[in-house]
């Protein structure tokens, strides 16, 4: 378990979403510092393409904040598993569009196990629920990116 | 006289008073037999606009139409029969040459109408009362004009094959020739699935009628790799030809083999190879001598344009080359057909990276236009782990050695992972290097698998074994060997576009051994030079283009086959170049005045 989960305390509804929102800000920064460093214009849109989404799930959770309920919407989401088996990939200023899709679909494996966990470790109640539908929100971007990589990296495989 | 000769004009008189037996019996009473040929019908979805129904007509009463609504399709004109029935004379024969069994004729006979142009209409699209009639004539096994028999090409038998490098098809004798190219309707609707548009009709029609020569003129007219095409090009044209609706596709590949096999020894003075070209002072760089350089560079000599091919190898040839095995392509067929090209006055600077050696921005600056097209020879990797053990390859890359001569010891059995074309050919030279087993691994189904069908045939008859809805996770190394651990799959629910991806099953971990894995799931384009002037460039890493010229986002830059399209097939680069010279020359031209 890393130092991060271990430190992970949350008394209120307010206080996760807050965490959820800081979370998202700071995917939001990451890729748009990778966009700045990458030298290939291509990926510089990627990776601005990827930061815009992380708003956009800001947005969704600070609507949860101002009173609307986190309902999801009905999608069937489903595990295609790609990422999972993948070796660390460390971003850099030459990452191809297929590790930019590595490194993404791996941020959101790692956001939705902390999730889970975080899930995991709530009392029966509105935070343990909120939890799990953050979880299950991160699965659904995960899949949009591993179907990605499956039509696009994975065409002949 | 007898006596009845003088009764008989007043009998008939017996029936002056009756009503005529069509009033007593209307028309409209009596139906047309079963099988009676009365007005056309025509199966709408069925029929392709092939026209070979207006071509058999003998009273020129068919004309093929535009449809409303209907557009032209891959394998359909769009266009359909509109039949003049002032000139039917309800014969059938369109019926019985139809190749799709779309066209018949109902048993309604009777019609009438003030108007001579409601006469003409396309039966299937306008609204007649016999639109959907079972009843009428249509064609049968035995009545079918066409031959749906394909003419089966020679090849060594699988057992041989497997011991060698050597062509595995043999060619077409003269006689099997004719009597293939004689099964052709000359419709065209392969015309328009061929990516360089090749007049396919007219070169078969050559071979029909002797006149090989003219043959050879009309595959040069669109592509100067007739060889290798006939050979190894995915023939987009039979998957449309209109016999294979019903029957087999003519070989139209193999009949193009068939005239380079027979002019070859002429072919320099047929094409006028070697005589002095026009010439308009202007010079083109291309970088790359794969099939695409290579057209755009014939083309372009014959615009009277002089032309320097810079290669980063030591030979040309691209991916035909170094991705496509002996058995299926000879190298020196290819070094001839690449010589024929040269010998049109084409420069050529070999192991010259652009990028690297030179670069693009110094090209730029010392030739009138640029043409890139480097291909897209990099292997894609799966980032699992164990991708760094010894043994475990890339498969371009193999081929690559191969290609070169090399002939490397992969031990006893192989794994190639990986379902398109160069996974077959990475499988099949691993049987050739002496593998007794070769397992080939896909994520998804044999149906999803975007090898050709022959290719995955002739794979199958030569020992490879298919594990489907499998992937490896992980490969290490267990003594001597290779342990690729693989989880199975099975396809999940459609998503939102209707396609069913491979899931893995929970718990269905297994190991393959194996002395050596092969990788073999995609290429992609190494672009890096195009950021030395700017020249825009996909998320994929392919040059961004305008799809109508092939020009970059750079004036007198342009870029075409794999490594603008992505990872295609050989014809489709090949096409790029012709059009590419194209439109470079129209450029050029503007360039002058």
């Amino acid at each position: 378990m890393s130092e991060q989960k271990r430190s992970l305390k949350f008394d209120s509804i307010d206080s996760v979403l807050s965490f959820a929102i800081s979370k998202e800000e700071e995917a939001y920064h990451f890729y748009m510092t990778w966009s700045e460093k990458s030298r290939d214009a291509a990926i510089k849109e990627v990776l601005v393409e990827f930061a815009r989404e992380e708003l956009r799930h800001k947005e969704l959770i600070l609507e949860v904040k101002a009173g609307k309920p986190f309902e999801a919407k009905p999608q069937q989401v489903y595990d295609l598993k790609i990422g999972d088996y993948f070796v660390p990939v460390k971003p850099s200023e030459e990452m191809s569009y297929q590790d930019a899709l590595q490194v993404a679909i791996q941020r959101e494996i790692g956001a939705r196990e902390l999730y889970e966990y975080l899930a995991s470790i709530s009392a029966e109640g509105k935070i343990k629920k909120l939890f799990e539908s953050l979880a299950k929100e991160e699965a659904k971007h995960k899949m949009r990116l591993e179907q990605i990589y499956d039509d696009e990296i994975y065409r002949e495989n | 006289m007898s006596l009845k000769d003088l009764i008989s004009p007043f009998y008939a008189w017996k029936r002056a008073l009756d009503k005529p037996f069509t009033i007593n019996k209307p028309v409209t009473e009596r139906e047309g037999a079963a099988r009676y040929r009365g007005f056309h019908v025509n199966d709408i979805e069925k029929c392709i606009g092939c026209g070979t129904c207006e071509e058999i007509c003998q009273n020129e009463a068919i004309d093929m139409v535009e449809i409303a609504g209907l557009e032209p399709k891959n394998g359909d004109s769009g266009l359909r029969p509109m039949i003049d029935y002032g000139r039917c004379c309800w014969c059938a024969l369109c019926v019985d040459v139809c190749p799709t069994g779309s066209l018949g004729m109902s048993n309604d006979y009777i019609w009438v109408t003030p108007n001579a142009e409601e006469w003409r209409f396309t039966p299937g699209v306008d609204e007649k009362a016999w639109k959907d009639d079972d009843k009428g004539y249509r064609r049968t096994e035995e009545a079918w004009l066409l031959n749906p028999e394909l003419t089966e090409m020679p090849v060594m038998n699988p057992e041989t094959r497997k011991q060698t490098f050597e062509e595995m098809a043999l060619g077409f004798t003269d006689e099997m020739a004719v009597d293939e190219a004689s099964r052709c309707l000359e419709c065209g609707i392969c015309v328009a699935a061929c990516p360089t548009h090749m007049d396919i009709p007219e070169y078969i029609r050559a071979i029909r009628e002797g006149r090989l020569e003219e043959g050879l003129e009309i595959l040069y007219d669109t592509n100067p790799f007739p060889e290798s095409c006939g050979r190894i090009c995915t023939a987009r044209c039979q998957d449309v030809c209109a016999l294979g609706h019903n029957g087999e596709p003519i070989a139209i590949r193999f009949l193009k083999r068939y005239i380079t096999d027979r002019t070859v020894e002429k072919k320099y003075q047929i094409l006028g190879i070697g005589k002095e070209l026009p010439s308009t002072g202007k010079k083109v760089a291309v970088i790359g001598g794969g099939p695409s350089g290579l057209t755009a560079a014939y083309y372009l000599r014959n615009y009277g344009h002089e032309v320097t091919v810079f290669e980063k190898h030591n030979h040309l040839g691209g991916m035909l080359r170094y991705g496509i095995p002996e058995y299926r392509l000879p190298k020196a067929v290819l070094d001839r057909e690449i010589q024929t090209i040269l010998d049109t006055g084409v420069e050529v600077k070999y192991n010259i990276e652009v990028g690297r050696d030179i670069s693009l921005q110094e090209l730029r600056q010392q030739y009138d236009a640029v043409y890139i097209s480097v291909g897209a020879q990099k292997g894609t990797q799966m980032p699992i782990e164990g991708m760094d053990t010894p043994g475990v390859l890339v498969g371009v890359d193999f081929l690559d050695r191969i290609a070169e001569g090399e002939r490397p010891d992969l031990g006893e059995r192989v794994v190639v992972v990986g379902g398109g074309n160069t996974a077959m050919d990475v499988c099949r030279s691993s049987v050739r290097l002496g593998a007794r087993e070769v397992f080939v691994l896909y994520r998804r189904t044999e149906a999803e698998m975007p090898a050709n069908r022959e290719e995955i045939e002739e794979a199958k008859e030569e020992g490879v074994q298919f594990q489907f809805l499998v992937t490896p996770i992980k490969i290490s190394k267990e003594g001597e060997r290779l342990a690729i651990e693989c989880l199975r799959m099975q396809l999940g629910e459609p998503d939102a576009s209707g396609r069913r991806r491979p899931v893995p099953i929970e718990g269905s971990n297994f190991t393959i051994q194996a002395d050596t894995c092969i990788m073999a799931i995609g290429q992609k384009v190494d672009s890096s030079m195009a950021q030395q002037v700017e020249v825009k460039v996909t998320r994929w890493g392919t040059f961004e283009v305008n799809p109508d010229t092939l020009e970059t986002s750079v004036p007198g830059v342009f870029a075409g086959g794999d490594c603008e399209r992505g990872p295609e097939d050989a014809i489709s680069a090949i096409a790029d170049g012709k059009k590419a010279a194209y439109f470079m020359h129209r450029f050029l031209q503007k360039k002058t005045t």
